[in-house]
């Protein structure tokens, strides 16, 4: 269990610094640009969504603010940090090189 | 590392406004849901529908604040905060189950800590002073001949033993040597005191720095340097601590001798208690002799090892050392021997034992269990209720833990936070359990001199007993709390739940074991009190004062012995006050050392077989024939009368049957019926004492009424005619002198010191005291009593806890049962059948309870007779008195419940529904 947990989240917390790292977003936004990138294919729900920017914020790679919305409601927006620009390529990397692996198994077999 | 450093400032910025930051997700969540929905009605919804849909979507504010909070830097540490806080205040919402689990528990904790003081105390005994004690070992030589004991080596040959050791032992830094006995100090009045013979060396080797004065210089050795020190408690007491006292001269079995030096406060010695130290070139003349080492002395040594050398070192040294050794002596003397250099089948070998100063936890292992075990038995029963407790409460708030596992609170955290709860009970427990332990070792101090600081070595323990019976007590029930589904915990009403029948079987499996547990306590420690209590029968040991002489010392020849004991028996005999005196030797009877002070002799029938009946503590069984036991000469005077014996049959001793070697023996009662046949009257014995000493054919006179030992055996011994002094079969020089008094001894004492500063002021009293209170300064007595008590008090505690437990899952059923009786009620049950009901129930577990505790109790009862007292035998009485408190206590215990279940008002009970 724990594993399936770890491997999810890691992913998740990488798709949501890659959607901040184009234009800073407030929960709401994320988790919407996250299926339409996805076509639906990734149902993230509030209750994974919240903690991976809790996460984030923690770990010095997003910056969390309160700004007014685009339909002038106050929401709290996230925005990359310089860290968090660092550590998104290097997971990035670390993504490609394990699909790289995964494939090259799956077509050797 | 930057990472690191982001998550602590994160943290650290959640600590300052946790509050806060929790608000603002909090409108965080509030503005995803408003989002959520606008964009819903944008697509066509209407703005009801579109808010639920939001709201679905988010799944709880709460759930997602917890998920939140649980992601969050330093949630662990915040959130086991939070759990101390909720913890303290649902404690204190409920402070009756509180003060309950606290009281319950600080009982058993506090007897955990007096024991753990006990042993703390036992561990750290080596002697005060001692400059790092670590380094010190105490190296005694054993002979292995017949008998492993050891070895008496005789005194011209001690030199050479010291050299060998020397010369054979390069890892130790300094040898010494030493050897105990009583020595007659004049201070000024005659007395006894225990003193040691040391070797110039001693102080240097234990690196002991005197309090004032100085210690033995090198050329001190010989006997022309008349120096001795002085303990500082014998400084305090006889010197009022003045300094003057170095230079002073002391009289000290019968030679004069030089105070040099006072030792620090707190040191006495490698053994405790000695007061004296003096050169070991005076010990032949100074020492009492060793009645089973005549000519030699047992010499121990103690060594200082070089830095960074072990315990092994110096055996393995030594092992080779003693390896050439032999101890030399005539077939069949058990005397001193000689020390030879060479080895033949004729030589004892000497084996080594080295050992460290500290106490080997190893050791005393199996004292620790034993001083560990009642406190544990009773903790364990604490812990029971203690879980009971928390059981019936984890039922009253099962809404509480389940409404938290519904709004997303993991399993792990409402067990954490129920096991802080626990741990908070567990520590109030022990803060209440250290001044409680406190009032119990003043107790314990009160009967045995036995140092027992409340130091941090215990506080410590005692926390640390307290966090594991925190988990004891705590586990089961948060497991069982937090493994509850919510959904069937908050469909049903408090009262239909947690009372299955498995769980209240198991309680009440508990209850019967902590009954039986305390009744068992109980009546073993009500029996074994008994039993100290009961002084031996037909004696009135505050009528007897007994006077302890040696005149060894004083080297009296054999006629000015016996003019001083005549003189002394006639005075003391013609005292007002005085009904009858008598001489015999010393420490005749009622030691607990049977055997160590009498004389032993083998008795051989020559025309009489002894019968296989159950030996008497004093006696060894060789063969049908022969039996070997304590004996003591009987001198003049109105011995039996002063003993309270009376003659059964025959006649008294007359002075016509005086002899070197007596001709004529009176025996006890016990030691005529363990002769077959009968008629013992002017039968014949062989009596023979150790191998090479005089033998004798003595003709039975008399049978005298046996004297009771301490602890109420009969006593089978023999005695003979003797002059004062000496004999072969006296025990050397030393002498007792018993005086019955009319009433309560003990104001004949000073009588008594007069007289014999009357009759020779050079003569020391070895021991002056009545036999009450010869009995209650004896150590093992002293020590049974200290357990006897304390099994009693952890008894009379087991069954206030047992009494607790049965209350408690009485009520409880009580409350789970509410609606069912108040129905019962309700239909016309009288308040007597409902009493009935319930007390039938709890009786019956208290029944089947007592019935456990009564065998455990016959059990243990057989085991502490026969380990203590040396016959087996169960005390109907105090098992059945203790039984009978047990019921009493049950009674009251389950009667309060059924009374509360009688006061039910079923209007009440059902309108709750």
């Amino acid at each position: 269990m724990p594993d399936r947990k770890d491997v999810v989240q890691g992913t998740l917390d990488l798709l949501v610094l890659r959607i901040i790292a184009t234009q800073p977003m407030h929960g709401w936004g994320v988790m919407q640009r996250l299926r339409h990138l996805t076509d639906d294919v990734f149902q993230v729900t509030p209750g994974s969504l919240f903690p991976a920017l809790r996460r984030l914020e923690d770990n010095g790679w997003a910056s969390g603010y309160w700004d007014v919305s685009e339909n002038n409601r106050k929401a709290r927006y996230y925005s990359i940090t310089k860290a968090g620009q660092k550590q998104l390529a290097r997971e990035k990397q670390h993504w490609k090189s394990i699909i790289t692996a995964v494939e090259r198994v799956l077509e050797g077999a | 590392m930057r990472r690191a450093w982001c998550r602590l400032r994160a943290m650290l910025r959640r600590w300052v406004g946790g509050a806060a930051k929790d608000d603002e997700l909090g409108e965080e969540l509030r503005a995803f849901v408003e989002q959520d929905a606008e964009s819903k009605i944008r697509s066509g919804m209407t703005r009801e529908d579109a808010r639920r849909a939001a709201l679905i979507e988010l799944g709880g504010v709460e759930q997602v604040k917890e998920r939140v909070r649980e992601v969050a830097a330093g949630a662990q540490v915040e959130g086991v905060g939070r759990d101390v806080r909720y913890a303290m205040r649902s404690l204190r919402r409920a402070p009756w189950f509180s003060s309950s689990v606290i009281g319950n528990l600080s009982l058993g904790l506090a007897a955990m800590v007096v024991a753990f003081a006990l042993i703390n105390s036992e561990l750290h005994r080596p002697p005060a002073g001692i400059h790092d004690p670590d380094r010190v070992v105490e190296i005694g030589l054993l002979e292995t001949g017949l008998l492993t004991r050891p070895a008496a080596i005789a005194l011209p040959d001690y030199s050479d033993v010291v050299r060998a050791l020397r010369e054979g032992m390069p890892s130790l830094e300094g040898l010494a040597s030493f050897t105990e006995s009583d020595v007659a100090v004049t201070l000024p009045q005659p007395r006894s005191v225990p003193a040691a013979f040391v070797s110039t060396n001693y102080f240097d080797v234990l690196g002991v720095r005197p309090e004032i004065g100085r210690t033995f210089a090198p050329e001190e050795g010989g006997a022309e340097s008349p120096a001795a020190i002085i303990s500082h408690a014998l400084w305090m007491r006889e010197f009022g601590g003045n300094r003057s006292v170095v230079g002073r001269p002391i009289q000290a079995g019968g030679q004069t001798f030089e105070v040099i030096g006072v030792t620090p406060r707190g040191f006495a010695d490698i053994e405790t208690g000695v007061e004296l130290w003096l050169p070991i070139g005076f010990v032949n003349r100074v020492a009492m002799e060793d009645p089973e080492r005549r000519g030699g002395r047992v010499i121990r040594y103690v060594g200082r090892m070089r830095d960074g050398l072990g315990v092994d070192r110096v055996e393995t040294e030594l092992g080779v050392v003693a390896g050439q050794l032999g101890v030399a002596r005539p077939a069949g003397d058990l005397g001193a021997g000689r020390l030879v250099a060479s080895k033949d089948d004729s030589t004892e070998r000497i084996r080594v034992e080295v050992s460290g100063l500290g106490v080997d936890l190893a050791d005393i292992a199996a004292e620790i269990a034993v001083v560990l075990a009642l406190p544990f038995l009773v903790l364990a029963i604490a812990c029971v209720n203690g879980a009971n407790l928390l059981l019936v409460r984890a039922s009253g708030r099962s809404r509480e833990v389940a409404i938290r596992l519904a709004l997303g609170a993991s399993r792990l955290r409402v067990v954490r936070q129920l096991i802080i709860e626990s741990l908070f009970l567990a520590i109030g427990a022990a803060l209440l359990a250290l001044p409680l332990a406190w009032l119990a070792m003043q107790l314990v101090t009160a009967f045995v001199t036995v140092p027992m600081p409340l130091d941090g070595t215990v506080v410590a323990g005692a926390l640390a007993a307290a966090f594991l019976t925190a988990l004891g007590f705590g586990l089961v029930p948060a497991l069982t709390a937090s493994g509850q589904r919510p959904s069937a915990a908050l469909g049903t009403s408090p009262a239909g739940i947690g009372g299955t029948r498995s769980e209240a079987r198991g309680r009440r499996v508990l209850v019967a074991g902590q009954i039986a547990l305390s009744l068992g306590l109980l009546a073993s420690g009500v029996q074994l009190a008994s039993k100290l209590e009961s002084v031996p029968p037909g004696t009135d040991p505050d009528r007897m004062l007994l006077a302890s002489f040696d005149l060894a010392q004083l080297r009296f020849s054999s006629g000015e012995s016996n003019a001083f004991y005549a003189a002394l028996l006639d005075r003391a005999s013609k005292l007002p006050g005085v009904e009858a005196a008598g001489l015999s030797g010393r420490d005749l009877l009622w030691t607990s050392g049977v055997g160590r002070f009498g004389n032993e002799v083998v008795l051989t029938g020559r025309d009489l077989f002894w019968t296989p009946d159950a030996q008497p503590l004093n006696w060894t069984i060789q063969d049908r024939l022969r039996r070997r036991f304590t004996v003591s000469g009987s001198a003049g005077g109105n011995f039996f009368r002063a003993l309270g014996l009376d003659l059964l049959r025959g006649r008294d001793f007359a002075p016509a049957d005086w002899r070197d070697i007596p001709e004529v023996a009176i025996v006890t009662e016990r030691l005529a019926s363990m002769i077959e046949g009968g008629a013992v009257l002017g039968r014949s014995l062989h009596v023979s004492t150790l191998p090479g000493a005089p033998e004798a054919d003595v003709r039975i006179v008399g049978i005298v009424e046996s004297p009771a030992e301490l602890y109420g055996h009969d006593v089978a011994a023999i005695f003979f005619p003797s002059p004062y002094f000496p004999s072969q079969f006296q025990n050397g020089t030393a002498r007792t002198l018993y005086v019955r008094a009319e009433g309560v001894a003990d104001p004949l004492a000073p009588a008594i010191r007069d007289i014999v500063a009357q009759i020779d002021p050079r003569v020391p009293l070895l021991e002056l005291a009545t036999l009450d209170q010869k009995i209650r300064s004896d150590t093992k007595y002293q020590l049974h009593r200290v357990l006897a008590v304390a099994a009693a008090v952890l008894g009379v505690v087991a069954l206030a806890l047992a009494s607790f437990g049965l209350y408690g899952v009485t009520s409880y059923s009580v409350a789970m049962r509410a609606r069912e009786i108040a129905v019962r009620m309700a239909l016309g049950a009288r308040a007597d059948r409902v009493v009935a009901m319930v007390l039938r129930q709890a009786l019956a577990l208290a029944a089947i309870g007592s019935a456990l505790g009564a065998l455990v109790a016959l059990v243990a009862g057989y085991i502490i007779q026969k380990e203590v007292f040396g016959v087996a035998g169960v005390d109907m009485p105090s098992l059945g008195g203790s039984a009978a408190l047990l019921t009493a206590v049950m009674l009251v215990a389950s009667g309060l419940a059924a009374w509360r279940a009688a006061r039910l008002d079923p209007n009440v009970v059902l309108r709750e529904e």
